[in-house]
């Protein structure tokens, strides 16, 4: 028996068992598929719901809503800029001024010691 | 309300060119160049300046504007070890700004301890010294 006519005899036994459902029961299978399906489109429209919802909410708000954002890059930006510049000066005039002369942090064990948790 | 997008987008565009500006490739300055006050803040370097790259004459001249708020003692100690800063390489100086970075982030009683710890094996270490640091 090659592939095909064992599916083809599969197929008749699952149809000739199926037609000698009774009625309850047949009943209860398609009540239980309209459930599924009906549970996986409010599923869908849920999802899209809450799309169109936001689009909505920025269409109404939209200026309120550039303006956050582009408040939230200026904030940004100006973080960034503020920790750029504290980088760039501080630590070398706070080397140059520090206990310890800058060759303290090149030569010797200064990285072992710094680079190793049992000091 | 629109006034007040205006503002916020003009605040933006403005931080954006001041970050563009910021982000110009360093310039060469000679000596003659510089302020009074830069001058006197870099006065140990003065000889070897024209030599520095512009990158280094950039990180200097940030030095060179805390300066000024610095107090006399530390003023004298900034003097006393630019030279041999400003001989180190670069790499050298990334990895002093490194390690210094890592030690500032410890727990201060561990800082003192590995400070205490550099200052009991100085004498052993110190022929390693860059030249021009002031004992």
């Amino acid at each position: 028996m090659n592939e095909q006519e064992l599916i083809a005899k599969v197929a008749a036994a699952l149809d000739e068992g199926a037609g000698r459902l009774d009625a309850p029961t047949v009943e209860a299978l398609r009540a239980g598929r309209r459930r599924a399906l009906a549970g996986r489109r409010q599923e869908h429209a849920d999802k899209l719901h809450g799309w169109v919802g936001a689009l909505d909410w920025m269409h109404h708000h939209h200026k309120m809503f550039w303006t956050s954002l582009l408040l939230a890059l200026l904030l940004g930006l100006l973080a960034y800029q503020a920790r750029e510049a504290q980088d760039g000066m501080d630590v070398d005039i706070l080397l140059l001024t520090d206990d310890l002369p800058p060759q303290a942090y090149v030569y010797g064990d200064m990285g072992s010691w710094l680079g190793s948790r049992e000091q | 309300m629109v006034g007040f997008a205006r503002a916020i987008i003009l605040s933006a565009a403005l931080a954006v060119a001041q970050h563009a500006a910021a982000a110009e490739p360093y310039a060469f300055r000679y000596w003659s160049e510089l302020t009074a006050e830069q001058r006197k803040a870099l006065a140990p370097v003065a000889e070897d300046w024209n030599d520095f790259p512009a990158r280094q004459q950039a990180n200097l001249l940030k030095v060179a504007k805390g300066f000024g708020k610095l107090g006399l003692e530390q003023q004298q100690r900034v003097h006393a070890r630019l030279k041999a800063w400003s001989r180190m390489t670069p790499e050298q100086r990334l990895l002093a700004r490194q390690n210094y970075k890592k030690l500032i982030e410890l727990p201060a009683s561990k800082r003192a301890q590995i400070k205490q710890r550099w200052a009991q094996v100085q004498p052993e270490g110190a022929p390693e010294a860059m030249p021009g640091e002031t004992p």
